[in-house]
């Protein structure tokens, strides 16, 4: 059992990816606050309104936890909007809202688990005492210069009532001071029948009444609350006043669903034009049975405002999924046009009000799952092309026509292939901004004054990159804040560096790959030092002295390599570098260091532009087809006489313009049998990948074609295809099968 | 083990094919389809048992020969040598087998376990061994054919 409620399985993809990005949105705006140290009027409202709605659709779904967490941090910001204190300590506010988001973060990503909702009154306390404070220490409004008197009527059939009004006025205690009621007793029976008669009467002193008085409101079976005393308030509740607002009723289109959640949109949407707003059902936030209600009888909004009546009208026309809008009542002052508007004056202009929200929505978000078929689809296209154009049957054929339309049919598919992964990118701007979370939380717990620069974040990378990016690229940042920059800006000066250190993320597109860079400027790795700690570890393969010093960088990739004497919470397990190397290369991708000593340390991430359809060259190793990707491939020749020289261990090796490359056999690396053995009457294939070259050896070359890279079936793969150099399997024109191969890993390997 | 259990218990229908003339049974439910002996495309350096992969209508799916698999001989293939296809937790796995026999409904009496005997190779894949009026058959578990890796 997830913890959502169930029945809204449907909205749990919706529900992720809105809170997801609101709490992204926070987080922006956070740290710009945060930089500038001052809260502006909209950020406020902002946060104010991103976590009434996280808020909101929480409890929808049925997350009381995160919408109770959500809740205190609204009421946080309720208070900073409308008391102005003087917030002395606004580290602590940043930290609190901070990890307030980090939890309700923390708590999506377990949401389809089956473990309990996380506990979230530690912090949520934290809050509320923060809250005191600047309540506290806030100039009093003038309403509460004196106690505020409110009576609560709760829903007739209330069970327990002298209970629920107990938990009622504990609930608003921290709120309040000097809490008074009648009955002064609620758990007693004569108190019971009291309350039931005529309601609970509370008396409290609070700096902030109107959140009180929204608390009462939302209490368990709390039918109506109204304060006493503000007498123009409470007429406006009393249902003879009814007549004095405008009544529409909002009837919502057959079958658009959740029609408590779209009449919530609609009154957040008139809310800041009215200046009294009542609706029915009231419950509509929190109580899904309200949709039946709203769906069949509509939802009743009763309201008074400074717009003109059509303003509104429109409005609320305008919201999605509304149907009709139907005036009941008009207010007094606009009563005589109300009359000729009772019909359904609302619904002519409906369409060209539809017309207009259409145009103004240019971006659909779509389901991943979706585009991953599309593109699957378009591989099968590019196959199916392929098993056409190229058909054995047309051999030896004069065809000009078909020829002439099989050109174009190849050049439409490759547009339309240029469009689909389009489609799927998005710039990496997201995998960077990230970044600057992880930065400032361990510039704060490290002490360390770093500023992060990113350069080309809006290169564009498949959707599916940028999701696999943000593990390897946190811990790279994590790396470089905890061991790459120096530990004090007095280090820093002495070595004559600007006090301040820069982590820099930059992307570039070349050839095919995207190139992503980080960079610190900070202490740098001393390759000698790492291989000391390699060797302690034992996970040097050769002597110490045979390493180079790029190979010696390269160690800290290796499982079990940490060079952090002291484990921190941020990095030093030993894990890190190992799990950015094994989550580049998931995707195809590949790292490399670059550091020099007192300079800095570059990590260098290249991934494949698109990850499923390659340029590649069919080549023949006795009865197998491989397939290796065009991009690694240097040149291909006949080798001449002479050309190949052997080692005193057997290794053969290629002399190509004065330089030496080490000679792989494809059959022998692969165990296959009855391919060409003389050099002579093979090719050879020089190939490049990541500063290794090698020259592999091949019977034949078959022809060039874009190939769908096919993964290897989990079978396959439980048998390490993968770290045998074989990145997938792919089927050709005629509906053989070639193995691609991953040349980066052979040439590493061997 | 719940697989074993539910099928001993209620019976069900069972694919036989034979090895070596010895009779042995699949669950249907496992059951895909059955294709003839196609060009296998060979993937170097997995254990021999497993042939290669084939291009099903655009899957590739790797092929399993059942022979090595009980460590027998293989025979050259002929025109009743068959691909039986199978999906297990969702993948597509093909085993070769020499003749496809039929379909039997194994009721839930004729069904009995396996003697525990760790001298027999083939034991290991065999979950159940089904008696009927035409003879015996050995029922195979997909898990274990598919997924034990020879120690």
């Amino acid at each position: 059992m997830a913890k959502f409620e169930s029945g809204m399985e449907n909205m749990v993809d919706m529900y992720i990816y809105e809170t997801t990005s609101l709490l992204e949105q926070l987080d922006h705006i956070l740290m710009q606050t945060e930089s500038e140290n001052s809260f502006s009027e909209d950020e406020i409202n902002e946060i104010f309104r991103i976590m009434h709605t996280i808020k909101g659709s929480s409890a929808m779904m049925g997350l009381d936890n995160m919408s109770h967490l959500a809740h205190s941090v609204e009421d946080l910001f309720y208070i900073i909007r409308e008391q102005h204190p003087v917030i002395k300590d606004t580290g602590r506010l940043f930290e609190l809202v901070f990890t307030a988001s980090d939890l309700l973060r923390a708590e999506i990503d377990i949401i389809t688990d089956d473990t309990p909702p996380t506990d979230f009154s530690g912090h949520m306390d934290k809050i509320h005492a923060f809250a005191d404070e600047l309540k506290g220490g806030s100039p009093r409004t003038e309403e509460d210069n004196g106690s505020v008197k409110v009576l609560v009527r709760f829903e007739p059939d209330t069970q327990m009532i002298g209970m629920r009004a107990l938990v009622l006025i504990n609930s608003i205690r921290q709120l309040c001071s000097d809490i008074k009621t009648i009955p002064p007793e609620t758990e007693s029976e004569a108190a019971e029948t009291q309350i039931a008669a005529e309601g609970l009467k509370i008396e409290f002193v609070s700096a902030d009444p109107d959140s009180v008085m929204g608390m009462l409101k939302e209490g368990t079976c709390v039918a109506s609350c109204t304060r006493e005393g503000g007498a123009e308030k409470a007429a406006a509740h009393d249902s003879s006043a009814h007549t004095a607002l405008t009544t529409v009723r909002v009837m919502f289109e057959p079958e658009c669903k959740m029609e408590n959640l779209r009449a919530l949109m609609v009154v957040n949407n008139i809310r800041d034009d009215c200046s009294e707003l009542e609706y029915s059902p009231e419950n509509i936030e929190n109580d899904q049975n309200t949709a039946q209600v709203i769906k069949t009888d509509g939802f009743i909004i009763r309201f008074r405002s400074e717009l003109s009546d059509e303003e509104i009208l429109r409005t609320i026309g305008e919201t999605p999924s509304v149907k009709s809008v139907d005036m009941i009542s008009a207010s007094v002052p606009h009563a005589e046009k109300a009359e000729d508007r009772t019909a359904k004056t609302e619904t002519a202009d409906k369409d060209k009000k539809r017309v207009h929200t259409e145009r103004k929505q240019s971006l659909v978000s779509v389901n991943l799952q979706k585009l991953d078929q599309l593109l699957n689809m378009m591989g099968e296209i590019v196959i199916a092309e392929a098993m056409v154009t190229s058909n054995p049957d047309l051999k030896g054929l004069k065809l000009d026509n078909f020829q002439k339309a099989a050109r174009q049919l190849r050049k439409l598919n490759s547009e339309m292939q240029d469009i689909v992964m389009s489609i799927r990118m998005v710039p990496i701007s997201g995998a960077f901004n990230k970044m600057t979370r992880i930065v400032r939380d361990m510039k704060v717990k490290l002490g360390k004054e770093t500023e992060l620069v990113f350069d080309g974040e809006e290169t564009e990378v498949d959707k599916s990159v940028i999701d696999s990016l943000n593990d390897p690229l946190m811990h790279m940042v994590r790396n470089s804040m905890d061991h790459g920059i120096e530990d004090s800006a007095e280090e820093r000066i002495a070595a004559g560096k600007p006090p301040v250190g820069t982590i820099k993320l930059a992307a570039y597109s070349s050839s095919g790959e995207v190139v992503i860079v980080v960079s610190d400027d900070g202490k740098g790795m001393d390759p000698q030092k790492l291989l000391t700690k390699a060797e302690q570890n034992g996970i040097l393969t050769k002597p110490r002295t045979e390493y180079t010093d790029k190979e010696a960088m390269n160690l800290i990739m290796l499982p079990g390599f940490s060079t952090n004497e002291q484990v921190t919470e941020y990095s030093g397990r030993g894990v890190g570098m190992d799990v950015v190397k094994q989550g580049i290369e998931k995707l195809g991708g590949t790292v490399s260091v670059d550091s020099k000593l007192g300079e800095g340390t570059t990590f260098t991430i290249k991934i494949p532009l698109s990850l499923s359809i390659v340029d590649g060259m069919e080549v023949s190793v006795g009865s197998s087809i491989f397939t290796i990707p065009i991009n690694y491939i240097k040149e291909s020749f006949k080798p001449r006489e002479g050309q190949v020289i052997t080692d005193t261990d057997g290794k053969e090796m290629i002399m190509i313009r004065g330089e030496c490359y080490p000679l792989i056999r494809l059959a022998e690396l692969y165990g296959l049998e009855g391919a060409y053995t003389e050099l002579s009457d093979g090719i050879i294939i020089l190939a490049e990948a990541d500063g290794h070259s090698a020259c592999l050896f091949a019977d034949e070359l078959m022809g060039e074609q874009q190939v769908v890279i096919k993964p290897f079936s989990p079978l396959l793969l439980s048998f390490g295809v993968k770290q045998n150099g074989m990145a997938g399997c792919s089927i050709l024109g005629d509906g053989s099968i070639t193995i691609i191969l991953d040349i980066s890993n052979i040439l590493a390997e061997n | 083990m719940s697989e074993n259990k539910g099928f001993a218990a209620e019976g069900g229908e069972v694919l036989t094919f034979t090895v070596d003339d010895v009779f042995y049974g699949i669950e249907i439910k496992y059951v895909n389809e059955i294709i003839g002996i196609e060009q296998i495309t060979v993937v170097p350096k997995v254990p021999e048992y497993i042939k290669g992969v084939i291009n099903i209508r655009g899957k590739i799916v790797p092929i399993i020969s059942v022979r090595k698999r009980f460590g027998k001989e293989e025979i050259p293939y002929d025109e009743r040598t068959c691909i039986i296809v199978l999906e297990y937790e969702e993948n597509q796995v093909g085993i070769i087998v020499d003749r496809v026999r039929e379909v039997v409904t194994a009721k839930p009496g004729s069904i009995c376990d396996t003697p525990v005997q760790k001298n027999v190779n083939t034991n290991k894949y065999i979950k159940n061994i089904i008696e009927d009026r035409s003879g015996i058959k050995l029922l195979l578990s997909c898990e274990r054919l598919i997924h034990d890796q020879e120690k």
